[in-house]
């Protein structure tokens, strides 16, 4: 029982709850039933109703006294037939539509009880109409019809009800309100059981829905402007016009109103409008018609008018107008209180207005549309596309009639393809929630089952990596026009650049660009930029480690699209497929990036990745696009063989990180998972050789190649939370990056090893694998253990032992930053790993505090292993 | 369920009939227990019955106990709130 009836008696509240108590039922019953059922309840139901058009017309109009007998019959039968023929092959129960490639489906949920409330210009046909929708969605309805037209509703309403059960609907599935007042609205409105308000009818009745609190669909108030513009056919415009306004005596909310006719055809379409039977008021006509028709104090049609004969008006005007007369013209110069026939007129009264010029007239319209049609419908008459570009733009209806009837054309199905209704969602312009023609989906709960989707993967890398001593050899294969070699003063001394320089096809134009041995800034890009230019270099080969080879991404890319602004590009982003920013396509110029790296680290010379440093807001900044990927690599160990111990130390556990994380990361794949692996089994195994034995060109190889290997898995897989930790450790203190990354890296794989406080969103992956991939390491490098949690703890032991060979530091507290000061500085180091997007790859999602306990704990150092325990016996 | 339950096999084509006989049944405080087995639709007739059903046990601290129930029909008894007046069984 609804809470808000003071005004109804016990009696009337129990008839209420009757019909609504009845209809819950058979809501609850009817969704039992099959998409068979209710077609056939559906089919059932129309033929009745078109048996009964003729005599349900004639119902309405002794009743209503509104409208014509001939129109009210086409609009039953409309409502029956057009209604039924948008509806009938379209399925409503269960799944209604299937988007496999998607992986979704939609499947159909009936509302419950329909409050629904209708009116007296259109009451039949819409009672017909929503009995359709309803039994076609499986749901039951209460009707509250018009006070002054129940009886008519009320007869319709046991047609199809009648038919309905027939055919096997639950009884029930429709009840109507006898003899309905307004507290009974109300009461029903605030009813429990009532789902949904369905409220075609005045602006009182749809405002008094959408304040219920329950969820509604209104129409608003018309009031259609239209544009009769000078390459309009003119003869089909008049026929259609008069055909629309007289169309049940104007009675429908979507019919033309005020005529905005451009001069040049001005006159002529008055004398057509004349020819066809209408009659064109003088101005003391209009003036007497204003007066008469429309309510002076509130500007709003006289109900008596409405519905009325063109010529019952005019004579109780005291017009004098021809016998024949099926349309009253009324010329006004305005819209406004002042012009009071600028408003809606349910009856066959039309004002028309001559307008001087194209904007003159979208002027008027967008008055007009304004004066109480907003949302709700507009029509022009016009051959000139453009034109009626800028009406649907200007005006804000709905439903934009083109070349033919407002009324009739409104309803949808006969003139156009728009969706048969009788009624008209006007959206927030009239005060509901959809500018649709309410059809059988606003009865449906659409329930959207929405299946698991593998998002396309990747594994992109350079298509031409070349490896071993004297790799470098293979520079004579590209021929080049100009090239500049980007490098660092440091790596000319040592001979290296000549290197490059001997294996460069003779007579090739060569400039060696110098930059500092720093991660770059935008000044050094820039510079190298401009000497791109004046070499026109059609090759760049970057010779040196990560900055250098970075330094040369950001170049090619500024030189290829000068107008790249990096600082936006550097936005940050989760998934590179629905990033923000879009790096720019280039001006068509193709430059060759070679890059030869002389660390054995970053990778950077397969990598998408650039990091570029903004002196003036103090902030590094990572670049990542494939665009950004060397054409080619060449991975050659005689650049490395004269690295220092400590640098071959930080690099080499720099790449162990890449390849660690890789293969535990949310993106990674079997491609990445093959280098990943890979990766890891040769930097155990050459790393401390490399270290201990410099000289040794076999491990230096393989921990070269490692790098590079380590990197492809990375490209495509990216980092984790060691990475993200260790840029703001290293930002920070001013710990080389290798180095930081060694400092967490026994904590982090114990971390990731653990059960998740807080899983990361990762739809690539099938099920939280990360110690299961930790322990298939710990397998591969044979170092035994029966359980997972035991060949993860074998892991983190061989890791840190690795460690201690290459002499990292065992602790932040070792790098001599003192305890307190390494406490306060644990929020900025918080927030810089959070800001990282490092981690956003990483398969635990890392909590605040968590970040706060791992620095805590690299702080306090890894466990010393002072014996080479978990290193003997690996199979590596 | 106790033994003394009475038992009501509801017949498919009209399973409004049984619960109304069960009406009867229950009218001494007792237990009845309707075989909704056969039953593969529920008709507007035995939810109103069963409402009422429902109503009769409450006021005679009977107990209605439905078995058999199909997924679609105990829907409908979810979307009356008639579930929680009834005990359903499952099998
Ligand atoms: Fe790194």
């Amino acid at each position: 029982m609804a809470q808000n009836h003071a005004e109804l008696d016990r009696d009337r509240i129990e008839y209420l709850d009757g019909l609504v108590g009845q209809a819950g039922i058979a809501a609850a019953v009817f969704t039992q039933y099959t998409q068979e059922d209710v077609d056939r309840i559906v089919k059932a139901i129309v033929l009745a109703g078109l048996e009964q058009a003729q005599a349900l017309a004639q119902l309405a109009i002794e009743e209503t006294r509104l409208g014509l007998f001939e129109d009210k019959v086409i609009k039953n039968m409309v409502a029956l037939e057009f209604v039924y023929d948008y509806v009938r092959d379209k399925p409503s129960v269960g799944v209604i539509r299937e988007y496999p490639e998607r992986g979704l489906a939609e499947v159909a949920e009936p509302v419950g009880v329909i409050l629904s409330l209708t009116p007296v210009t259109n009451p039949t046909s819409t009672v017909l109409f929503k009995c359709i929708m309803a039994i076609k969605t499986r749901n039951a309805v209460v009707f509250a019809a018009h006070p002054k037209a129940w009886r008519c509703c009320q007869e319709t309403v046991r047609i199809m009800y009648e038919a309905a059960v027939k055919h096997g609907a639950p009884e029930g599935v429709f009840g109507c309100v006898e003899a309905p007042t307004i507290p009974d609205n109300v009461y029903l409105m605030h009813h429990p059981e009532i789902r949904l308000i369905d409220a075609t009818g005045g602006p009182g009745a749809v405002k008094a829905a959408y304040s219920s609190g329950k969820p509604a669909l209104g129409v608003g108030a018309g009031n259609t402007p239209v544009y009769l513009e000078k390459t309009a056919q003119v003869d089909m415009a008049v026929v259609d016009i008069i055909t629309s306004k007289t169309f049940d005596n104007g009675t429908i909310c979507a019919s033309e109103q005020t005529v905005v006719i451009d001069d040049e055809i001005y006159d002529v379409v008055l004398e057509k409008f004349a020819e066809l039977g209408s009659h064109i008021c003088s101005e003391q006509e209009t003036a007497t018609l204003g007066r008469v028709v429309i309510n002076a104090e509130t500007g709003a049609m006289q109900p008596m008018a409405v519905g009325q004969k063109a010529l019952d008006i005019a004579r109780f005007c005291g017009l004098r107008v021809a016998a024949e007369t099926k349309l009253l013209i009324a010329p006004i110069a305005g819209v406004g209180r002042e012009y009071p026939l600028s408003v809606e007129k349910l009856f066959p009264v039309l004002a028309v207005y001559r307008a001087k010029s194209t904007e003159e007239a979208l002027r008027v319209c967008i008055d007009v549309n304004h004066a109480g049609g907003l949302g709700h419908t507009a029509v022009i008459f016009s051959r000139n596309e453009e034109i009626i570009g800028q009406f649907s733009e200007a005006i804000n209806a709905g439903r934009i009639i083109v070349n033919s009837p407002g009324s009739i054309g409104a309803l949808g199905g006969v003139y156009n393809d728009m969706v048969p209704t009788f009624s008209f969602g006007c959206g927030t312009g009239g005060g509901n929630s959809t500018t649709d023609n309410v059809n059988m989906y606003h009865y449906l709960n659409l329930k959207r089952v929405a299946r698991r989707t593998q998002a396309h993967m990747w594994f992109r890398i350079p298509n031409q990596i070349y490896f071993n001593r004297n790799a470098v050899e293979n520079l004579r294969q590209f021929a080049s026009r100009s090239t500049v070699i980007v490098t660092n003063p440091q790596l000319e001394q040592m001979g290296h650049v000549e290197l490059v320089r001997r294996a460069i096809p003779a007579n090739t134009p060569i400039r060696v660009l110098s930059i500092p041995d720093a991660e770059p800034e935008l000044r050094v890009v820039l510079e190298g930029v401009e000497a791109l230019r004046m070499q026109e270099a059609d090759q760049i080969i970057a010779l040196g480690g990560g900055s250098v080879i970075d330094a040369a991404k950001l170049m090619k890319l500024m030189y290829l699209c000068p107008e790249a602004d990096l600082e936006e590009l550097a936005a940050p982003f989760l998934d590179i497929r629905k990033r923000v920013v879009r790096f720019p396509a280039g001006n068509g110029k193709t430059v060759r990036l070679i890059a030869i790296p002389t660390t054995s680290g970053t990778g950077s010379e397969v990598t998408p990745f650039a990091v570029l440093i903004d002196r003036a807001r103090g902030r590094k900044v990572t670049l990542a696009d494939y665009s950004l990927s060397p054409d080619v690599a060449i991975v050659d160990p005689q650049f490395v063989m004269s690295m220092p111990k400590r640098l071959t130390a930080d690099t080499g556990i720099d790449c162990l990180t890449h390849a660690l994380e890789a293969g535990v990361s949310i993106h990674a794949s079997p491609y990445t998972d093959t280098n990943a692996m890979q990766a890891i089994r040769m930097a155990f195994q050459y790393l401390p050789v490399a270290y201990e034995k410099p000289m040794d060109e076999a491990a230096r190889s393989m921990m070269h190649n490692a790098a590079c290997i380590a990197a492809m898995a990375f490209s495509n897989a990216s980092v984790g939370v060691n990475h993200a930790l260790a840029h703001a450790v290293g930002a920070r203190f001013g710990i080389s990056h290798g180095r930081a990354n060694g400092l967490m890296l026994p904590h982090v794989l114990a971390y990731n090893a653990a059960v998740p406080a807080k899983f990361m969103p990762s739809p690539n992956q099938r099920a939280y694998t990360a110690h299961k991939k930790y322990a298939m390491v710990a397998d591969l490098l044979g170092l035994g253990g029966e359980t997972i949690a035991e060949k993860v703890d074998k892991l983190v032991a061989a890791t840190e032992e690795l460690l201690e060979r290459v002499e990292m530091p065992r602790s932040i507290r070792e790098m001599g930053i003192g305890e307190e000061e390494f406490e306060r500085a644990i929020p900025e180091l918080v927030k810089y790993a959070f800001d990282d997007p490092s981690w956003r790859s990483n398969p635990r999602m890392p909590l605040v505090s968590e970040l706060a306990e791992l620095l805590r704990k690299a702080y306090r150092g890894r466990r010393v292993r002072e014996t080479v325990g978990a290193m003997e016996g690996a199979r590596v | 369920m106790t033994s003394h339950a009475e038992r009501v096999e509801l017949d498919p084509e009209c399973p409004a009939r049984g619960v109304r006989e069960a009406a009867e049944k229950v009218k001494g405080g007792g237990e009845v227990v309707l075989e909704f087995g056969g039953v593969l639709r529920m008709d507007a007739a035995a939810a109103k019955a069963l409402e009422e059903l429902a109503g009769v046990a409450e006021g005679c601290e009977g107990r209605i106990v439905l078995r058999g129930v199909k997924i679609g029909i105990y829907r409908v008894l979810k979307q009356l709130r008639l579930e929680r007046r009834v005990t359903i069984v499952c099998e």
